[in-house]
């Protein structure tokens, strides 16, 4: 409206002072969305500076790397028909690429939260304490997944468009397919999740990772000494669960059939069962975080 | 590209959001009912039953009283034991997330993380509530403006003052625009400027734009500053729930401040039949002001008149009234929290 | 004995004639290029004593130097006679109340207090510690671990272990954070009890209360010296700053007019609430003039209080300069 004064002059002064907000509001998701995104840009370091992005990206060079440079070997030896890595081998590089990225974000997601006591702000939003954990665990798998899933996707399609009948190698290899997404969302959950776990038992980021890193050390060569030490062959399956490593390599060695029993030193389950035991310890993980953050204190 | 979408704030008029919420129309921001939380043995809250009113509220409490178990039940963080508590419309037990939509809380303690900026993250909480992402964006930086930080909004939290933080912690509670905050001890560790800003800002928020507000605190000064009600717990119970304002119950004494010697005014009053006498230490004021006592408003004169007439100056003069610190001690025990 | 100070007729903050507890002598303290203390020269005598100024201004440093926590940069600081900083003994004489917030949670509150007397070397430490645990009145708590005290008991057995020794001079550093409100009465009470027989200096933000145990100020704004001195007497002498006296009277407006007749009346306005807002250069004759006028006019006068003589005040004028 015109503000016209008594000599027919227009002028007005607006408001710059608070104002109501009476737009749209938007519900739960979109709170839920936004915290699994934000979590996911401030643990690959988006809008800090540089050295809290070296690590992350350096990892995930790593991988793409790694798949650039295999598919270009058996690409260039494509006569021979070389394979360059098979998954079995590819997954156990991955995994340690993994838990190196994960022993990185995992703090990152949590520890900052709770040392200076953002927590506190969070639980006052329009979320519920079961939301924070689900959305963290959300993000952390996202990021995970890309890294263990995405690129040996395009190692499998890769692979087929090398193949002599392309369409015809798509089709039949579907198999595969199916294998190392598998094989590739279990490494990225079960790392996760465990990372997960650990930072959520302190604030200090440091600590988390060198709990993370020596935490699956130590595991691992525990496990390794008992299945040493014992000699039932049985015993030896059931410890092999324990050791995540073992456990994700030899899944991946049952699904592609080379899985050598003299090698390892004992016969092993079927593969159902270790994908039970993966799923379980998940399960175990998260069952720890909310534990961990929705009860109320 | 979608701007947030304003409307101006006017004196007096009641929030957007504060306008009916399934059928109540008016009547209180917060009901409370027999409200009762146990931890265990312990029993933090214990039957209380109140009404806020549309209001700046100050809620009193002794350490350990109950205040912060009450302002997280009434935030839906905490269900009670038993009992029902309803904010803006909506039951705590039911409706926590909708109601944390429309309420902003400041927290006492630290809780702002040093390696966001300030933009950042206030725009992060807007979205936390509710906010559409550009909108958050807009309003962060405008609240951040609103609460005094200029370029220092777009640096990294870690290098503010305790001053800075505090207005942070006030524009986060402030970004989605609820109808409702509760602030917990909000000048806490800032100077005398800060605290003074502050308390400027708290108060522009009910009389100007129409938020309620429940302050927590334990300075009785800022309390009386700017809320108009006061809610009073003890040990878990309410004690005091009553309006500010009406407070000065005259005591019937006037507190007189005179230059120059006293003698002769005390002995001129006491001619016209009135007693006045000087301070001893239980009456816990400055010492150079007299004490009258006074039962008609006759004696406001006799003041006036007494001191005209010897030619002394009059300081200061006003009714020994009931001050808040004094409602407070008369009624909350030794708790020792 | 006493220094001879830079440019000043006497020792700031001391009236001529008393013999001050602590003396700053042209004190400065710099951190590279950041000078956050400024040639400072004051004493502080017996009583309670306030050191004001906003965040960031010197007021910490100059604490943290008198306390011996800091050098200083150029100056001399001395507490009874020996210097703040070098000479261990001063200690037995100062106790002090940090600000800091965590201290020896796994202690009890009486094991602190206790250690406090032993590092102190005093006879009889037993008594000497129930003593000092009465005075704050922590006895019921004593026994507990101090990671499950509450801010203000927190604050309470720091102030045992800083009395435990009996010192002459005590300084505190923002003394009532965190505690409610009957325990900051309690506190007010101690200090100016405290205040009756030793040297006692408070630095604390929350001037209403200040006001309320200290008549003595020492303000620090910008790192220099901005005021020292009973904080009423400054204030008549801020003359860049009219008095503002607020009137509530039977008709405002009628006495508006007798008032602004008067020559020491500069302005008068009639406020939000109905109150007569009178501008003053002239105080003194105001206040005179004030009865006198008021019964001329037949005005009855229910509440005369001087809008800016608050501590508060007084310092927000100090601090703009």
């Amino acid at each position: 409206m015109a503000e016209i004064d008594i000599q027919g002059r227009y002028g007005e002064i607006y408001d710059r002072g608070y104002q109501h907000y009476i737009g749209k509001r938007l519900g739960r998701r979109h709170a839920i969305w936004a915290l699994i995104t934000y979590s996911m840009k401030r643990a690959m370091g988006i809008k800090k500076s540089w050295t809290a992005k070296v690590i992350p990206f350096i990892l995930y060079l790593a991988v793409v790397g790694t798949v650039v440079v295999v598919i270009g070997i058996e690409a260039f030896l494509k006569s021979a028909g070389t394979v360059a890595m098979s998954y079995p081998d590819y997954f156990t590089f991955i995994y340690l690429i993994e838990g190196a990225f994960v022993a990185t974000i995992a703090p990152e997601m949590l520890c900052g939260d709770r040392r200076e006591n953002v927590l506190a702000l969070y639980f006052s939003r329009a979320i519920s304490r079961l939301d924070y954990v689900l959305s963290k665990l959300s993000a952390t798998a996202i990021l995970t997944m890309t890294m263990s899933v995405v690129p040996v996707v395009f190692l499998w399609l890769f692979r087929q468009l090398l193949a002599d009948r392309p369409l015809h190698a798509l089709t039949a290899n579907i198999g595969d397919l199916g294998r190392v997404v598998l094989i590739g969302t279990l490494i990225a959950l079960l790392l996760g999740c465990g990372g997960l776990v650990i930072s959520s038992f302190t604030g200090r980021k440091s600590i988390a990772t060198a709990i993370i890193f020596i935490g699956y050390a130590v595991l691992e060569g525990f496990v390794n000494a008992l299945i040493e030490a014992v000699s039932s062959e049985r015993a030896k399956d059931v410890l092999a669960l324990l050791s995540p490593i073992r456990l994700i390599g030899e899944l991946s060695e049952k699904l592609f059939g080379v899985y050598d029993p003299v090698a390892s030193g004992h016969g092993g389950f079927p593969a159902a069962v270790y994908v039970a035991a993966a799923l379980g310890f998940i399960l175990l993980g998260i069952v720890i975080m909310v534990w961990r953050y929705v009860p109320e204190d | 590209m979608v701007h947030a979408q304003y409307a101006p704030a006017r004196a007096g008029e009641l929030h957007p959001a504060l306008t009916p919420v399934e059928g109540h129309e008016t009547g209180p921001i917060i009901s409370v009912t027999n409200l009762t939380k146990r931890f265990g043995r312990h029993t933090a809250l214990s039957n209380l039953t109140f009404d806020v009113p549309r209001a700046c509220i100050g809620l009193l409490g002794a350490n350990g009283a109950g205040k912060t178990t009450l302002v997280r039940a009434l935030l839906g963080l905490t269900n009670p034991t038993s009992g029902e508590a309803t904010v803006l419309g909506l039951n705590t037990r039911t409706n926590g997330i909708e109601i944390r939509k429309r309420v902003g809380y400041m927290p006492e303690s630290d809780c702002l993380p040093p390696g966001a900026t300030a933009a950042d993250f206030v725009a992060h909480m807007g979205e936390m509530s509710g906010l559409p992402a550009q909108a958050a964006r807009q309003r962060a930086a405008d609240v951040l403006y609103q609460v005094g930080l200029r370029e220092e909004r777009y640096r990294l939290i870690k290098g503010f003052s305790t001053g800075m933080k505090q207005r942070v912690k006030l524009a986060q509670s402030l970004v989605h625009d609820p109808a409702l905050v509760f602030l917990d001890e909000p000048t806490a560790g800032m100077d005398p400027q800060g605290r003074d800003d502050m308390l400027d800002l708290i108060q522009r928020m009910y009389r100007m734009l129409g938020i309620a507000v429940v302050v927590s605190s334990h300075i009785l000064e800022d309390i009386e500053r700017v809320c108009d009600h006061v809610v009073i717990i003890d040990e878990g119970r309410l004690v005091i729930d009553q309006p500010l304002t009406g407070m000065g119950t005259p005591q019937g004494d006037l507190l007189v401040r005179i230059d120059g010697n006293p003698d002769d005014f005390i002995a001129q009053m006491a001619a016209r039949g009135i007693t006045v006498r000087r301070p001893s230490d239980d009456d816990l004021q400055t010492s150079d002001e007299l004490i009258v006592a006074s039962n008609a408003p006759e004696v406001y004169d006799a003041v006036r008149d007494v001191t005209a007439e010897l030619g002394v100056g009059l300081r200061s003069l006003r009714m020994k009234g009931r001050s808040l610190e004094d409602l407070y001690l008369g009624n909350v025990g030794g708790g020792n929290g | 004995m006493m220094p001879t100070p830079n440019g000043y007729q006497h020792l700031p903050g001391v009236i001529p004639g008393r013999e001050p507890t602590i003396i700053l002598d042209r004190v400065s303290k710099w951190y590279g290029d950041i000078v956050a203390v400024s040639d400072v020269t004051f004493g502080v005598t017996p009583g309670v004593t306030a050191l004001l100024g906003p965040n960031g201004a010197g007021k910490t440093t100059t604490l943290k130097m008198i306390t011996g926590l800091l050098s200083t940069s150029t100056g001399r600081i001395s507490i009874l006679g020996k210097p703040a900083r070098g000479d261990p003994s001063v200690y037995r004489e100062v106790g002090l109340v940090h600000e800091a917030e965590h201290i020896y949670p796994y202690l009890t509150g009486r094991e602190f207090v206790r250690m406090n007397a032993i590092l102190q070397r005093i006879p009889h430490v037993e008594q000497a510690v129930d003593r000092a645990i009465e005075i704050v009145e922590m006895t019921y708590a004593q026994d507990r671990r101090i990671g499950g005290y509450s801010k203000g008991m927190r604050q309470r057995i720091k102030v045992a272990a800083a009395l435990v020794h009996d010192p002459d001079v005590i300084l505190m550093d923002e003394p009532l954070n965190g505690m409610d409100p009957a325990q900051r009465l309690h506190m007010i009470n101690l200090i100016r009890d405290l205040g009756r027989t030793k040297t006692v200096m408070v630095s604390s933000h929350i001037l209403a209360e200040v006001e309320r145990f200290a008549e003595n100020i020492i303000v620090i704004v910008n790192g220099k010296l901005a005021a020292a001195g009973d904080y009423r007497a400054i204030r008549d002498r801020i003359d860049t700053h009219d008095h503002a006296i607020r009137i509530r009277a039977s008709e405002p407006r009628f006495l508006a007019m007798a008032l602004i007749g008067h020559p020491s009346t500069k302005a008068v306005r009639v406020d939000r609430e109905d109150r007569l807002v009178v501008e003053t250069q002239d105080v003194r004759g105001f206040y005179i003039a004030l009865p006198q006028l008021a019964r001329k006019a037949n005005v009855r006068l229910f509440d005369i209080s001087a809008a800016d003589e608050s501590l508060a005040s007084v310092f927000s004028y100090l601090v703009e300069g």
